[in-house]
């Protein structure tokens, strides 16, 4: 298959290295410090580190449903981005539309606008409320 | 070959994410899922879909499964629970069944030709530019410039998603507008369902939803 | 700025107003100023907003149809139509936005509950089912059903403190959302028969073909048959992707075995939002499901109509199936909005007939005017049903079981009658529209060689007079259980009498009106349709009439 693969997918060459050198590291680091390092296990050792203090209760408490909220807002305008990036990856070829790209560009950011100005004053974005 | 490692490993994770009974490692799973279908969509020359994936799925939308599953703090299922003992054995029945008649039609209709390998580098030729407008969409823009054809070079990539997503002469201009409405409906939507008090609500009332949710 | 966006922008007016309309008011909303005073500006925004952007769908009804043979302007790359048909869809969907929006106002109050954010959900919601009505690419039917079942999702649990509000919501979104992916699973094995079959047959494959989009897929299927081989709707990837089709629209439209989601969501949400999902999301689906199989399976080509059988037969089942199912459940009811969940199953039911018979070249122009006409009058009678309970119910609830109607003839006169009304019309009892809307749909079946299914809807109908003549005999018959004196009323009374009226006054025009495409050859319609201009009808009967 190497020879039929074209330029592009060749250039991802790298990541792929990259993805084996942090697996290949992090399964030497992990590997060599339990096969070298001395295990004497003791109950205070094995106990959750909290800086000393006698761990209390499980550490799976419930998260405040804010996070889910500002994880949620997030996504809505990550996904926006992604939307800008080919956008500005072609606008400069565009040529006669370039005018048109834009306004193409301002009618959806603008609609999200709306949506992040509704946000803002029904003050999501406020973490004591 | 790397299209059977991966494929492999995302049918495997895609498995055992499905079985495993604690949803934090399930969703963990999925994340490993996730990456391997990247790869897949790499091999299908979809780069930008393949970054997009990881970026929004593995990176954003994962962040939220984890926060759900803290939020409702959900820990292995109580089997017991279940009421309706015979759904399950059914549902993975009738899922085979499913599945198999999918496999038939999918292996039937794709031509027997060209194997997976060569249908990969044939691909772009079926977008082969063209210079006349397309008789089929009968008021398409009569300007030929304004055809920015997609070679078999940019396809896939971030140039060429640009090219076909913001050209007003193709179909996805619109299906991209709409999409905005969609996100905004989104964004009310979190707000108005998630947001711990909303402005005109009495405090009383607020205090009593989160006693009475949580 | 081209010209042909302009013209574009110009097709798609309608909708357009809907959105813009939805976003001023969820700006609104956010100002400064009294609760009160911002609550009534937003409610007359909204519904003047709609009026206009009906009107302007009236000036689209002038549009001829697109269809098989015919060339339809299409915009936006090919990708949306604007033509009678969805200029019908969207004046429809307009009224059932504008009478939902009517019969909310003292509900929201008496819950508290935000009207900005609600409001703009509904224009939002009822935008997409009109991009439903209006597309001409099944990714753009995909994105209009996200858009109008994405708003009704939160739109459902947005009485957020009650807890069936919740539980509503998140059984129609788990259940929605289940239902889109097959959908869109269809879609893509449609996109990949259609890629094939193009490749096979050696057509151009430009830059700009979308494999999805409905002419692209037309000329596919008479080009595959013409060739001679097997035509693509005989190929299995093509039947697989329909097959799936169907199961998404007919998840959103409630039909049987894809209903049993609807009752439980329609009792839990809030009940306005009840109303105009019963209706919105059924037009919406109705409206792509008559676009797509009209495309898809058509039966105008003897070697194609050939591949088709197997989807009538599955149709010919769901309706079955879905009129039976609806009415007799229907009878065990004793929660009105339960009731009325199960009797908009039936109608469902009715309804998939006439789009049935409109598949059938003979029938299928009376088959398709008897589904709008059929739809505009379901639309008035089941909100109307809807708007009932909201204007007898008080303090924040409502009366919802059916015993407790017991009596209310004595109490509120006007109330009964108006619900006498809308009982008789769903049950398809003279004069009222909805019996005129089953004749004609039961008509067009047995023109289209449909008498076996035609006979059967008949026959269940009148046993589903059943459970409609209860609640008539309860109001009338009855010794009041409870009081009511003091009511609601508000916008609701003002939505329930509007909607009477032109259940009735529907009684008296007939289903050419409503026809989807232009008949020159037919001066019939028009005096009728002079008359109904003339006559003094209430605003939204007044936007429903198309120039002539």
């Amino acid at each position: 298959m190497p020879g039929q693969t074209n330029s592009l997918l060749n250039s991802y060459i790298p990541v792929l290295c990259m993805g084996l050198m942090a697996l290949f590291l992090v399964v030497v680091f992990v590997g060599l410090s339990r096969i070298l390092g001395p295990q004497r296990p003791t109950p205070q050792k094995l106990a959750p580190y909290e800086c000393g203090v006698t761990p209390i209760g499980s550490a799976r408490e419930r998260f405040p449903i804010k996070f889910y909220l500002i994880a949620m807002l997030f996504i809505v305008f990550d996904i926006e981005t992604v939307f800008l990036y080919p956008w500005a990856a072609t606008f400069r070829h565009s040529g006669g539309m370039m005018l048109f790209n834009l306004f193409e560009m301002a009618v959806f950011v603008g609609i999200l606008l709306v949506g992040y100005v509704y946000v803002w004053r029904r003050g999501a974005f406020e973490w004591d409320n | 070959m790397l299209f059977l490692l991966f494929g492999g490993s995302a049918l495997v994770t895609g498995i055992t994410m499905v079985l495993f009974p604690n949803p934090v490692r399930s969703a963990l799973f999925l994340v490993l899922n996730l990456f391997c279908v990247a790869v897949l969509y790499l091999l299908l020359n979809a780069y930008f879909l393949a970054t997009v994936q990881v970026i929004v799925y593995a990176g954003a939308i994962m962040v939220l499964f984890l926060f759900v599953i803290m939020l409702l703090n959900l820990g292995t299922p109580d089997r017991s629970l279940d009421k309706l003992r015979w759904q399950q054995p059914a549902a993975v029945g009738i899922a085979v069944v499913l599945a198999a008649l999918f496999g038939a039609v999918i292996y039937q209709s794709v031509p027997a030709g060209p194997p997976a390998s060569a249908m990969m580098v044939e691909a772009p030729t079926l977008y082969a530019p063209r210079a006349e407008p397309n008789p089929m969409l009968t008021n398409q823009i009569s300007d030929p410039n304004q055809l920015r054809a997609i070679t078999p070079d940019t396809m896939g990539t971030v140039t060429g998603i640009g090219q076909s997503l913001y050209n007003p002469g193709e179909a996805w201009l619109f299906p991209f507008e709409a999409t905005s409405i969609l996100l905004l409906i989104a964004v009310i939507g979190s707000v108005v369902l998630a947001k711990r008090r909303l402005p005109g609500e009495d405090a009383s009332a607020a205090g009593e939803r989160e006693g009475g949710t949580g | 700025m081209n010209q042909s966006v302009l013209t574009d922008l110009q097709a798609l007016i309608c909708p357009l107003v809907v959105i813009v309309l939805g976003m001023i008011v969820l700006l609104l909303d956010l100002g400064t100023g009294d609760g009160p005073a911002r609550r009534r500006l937003i409610y007359f925004v909204s519904l003047g907003g709609l009026v206009a952007a009906a009107l302007l769908a009236v000036a689209n009804t002038t549009i001829p149809n697109a269809g098989v043979g015919v060339t339809p302007l299409t915009h936006f790359g090919g990708g949306m139509v604007a033509d009678r048909f969805g200029g019908l869809f969207c004046i429809v969907l307009c009224i059932i936005a504008g009478l939902a929006i009517t019969m909310s106002d003292r509900y929201l109050e008496e819950k508290s509950l935000n009207s900005g954010e609600y409001y703009a959900l509904i224009l939002f919601s009822t935008s997409g089912a009109m991009l439903m009505a209006l597309a001409y690419d099944l990714v753009n039917i995909f994105v209009g059903l996200e858009i109008l079942s994405v708003a009704l999702y939160i739109l459902s649990g947005f009485a957020r403190r009650e807890r069936r509000s919740e539980e509503s919501a998140v059984k129609y979104f788990l259940l929605g959302s289940f239902a889109s992916g097959f959908l869109l699973y269809g879609m893509a094995l449609i996109y990949g028969a259609v890629g094939i079959a193009l490749k096979n047959t050696g057509l151009l494959q430009p830059t700009g073909t979308s494999f999805t989009n409905l002419g692209v897929i037309a000329r596919t299927i008479q080009e595959s048959a013409e060739t001679g081989g097997a035509p693509i709707t005989a190929s299995p990837l093509f039947i697989a992707g329909v097959a799936l089709l169907i199961v998404g629209l007919a998840f959103k439209a409630a039909i049987v075995p894809f209903h049993s989601y609807a009752p439980d969501v329609y009792e839990g949400a809030p009940t306005p939002v009840t109303a105009f999902m019963s209706a919105a999301a059924k037009v919406g689906a109705f409206a792509a499901l008559i676009r797509v199989f009209g495309i898809l399976l058509p039966a105008d080509n003897a070697s194609i109509a050939q591949a088709a059988v197997p989807f009538h037969a599955v149709l010919w089942g769901l309706a079955a199936a879905t009129i039976v199912v609806g009415n007799v459940l229907a009878i065990r009811q004793t929660n009105i909005k339960r009731m009325l969940a199960y009797s908009s199953i039936a109608h469902a039911g009715y309804i998939l007939v006439g789009v049935l018979a409109s598949s059938v070249p003979g029938a299928s122009q009376n088959a398709k005017d008897a589904v709008i006409y059929y739809l505009f009058t379901y639309t008035f009678m089941n909100l109307g049903a809807f708007a009932m309970v909201i204007w007898l119910g008080r303090d924040g609830g409502e009366y919802t079981s059916i015993a407790d109607y017991a009596g209310l003839a004595k109490q509120q006169p006007l109330a009964a009658a108006a619900m006498a009304v809308f009982m008789l019309s769903l049950a398809g009892i003279p004069p009222a529209a909805g019996f005129l809307a089953k004749l004609y749909v039961f008509t067009s079946a047995v023109q289209a060689g449909l008498t076996g299914l035609a006979v059967l809807a008949l026959v269940v109908s009148v046993i589903g007079v059943y459970y409609y003549l209860n609640i008539i005999v309860a109001m009338y018959f009855r010794d009041p259980v409870n009081d009511f004196s003091s009511v609601r009323a508000g916008g609701a009374r003002a939505a329930a009498l509007l909607s009477a009226a032109a259940t009735l006054l529907f009684g008296f025009i007939p289903a050419g009106v409503f026809s989807p495409t232009i008949q020159r050859d037919q001066p019939t319609a028009q005096p009728i349709l002079g008359a109904a201009e003339k006559s003094p009808l209430p605003p939204a009967v007044a936007v429903v009439s198309p120039q002539p």
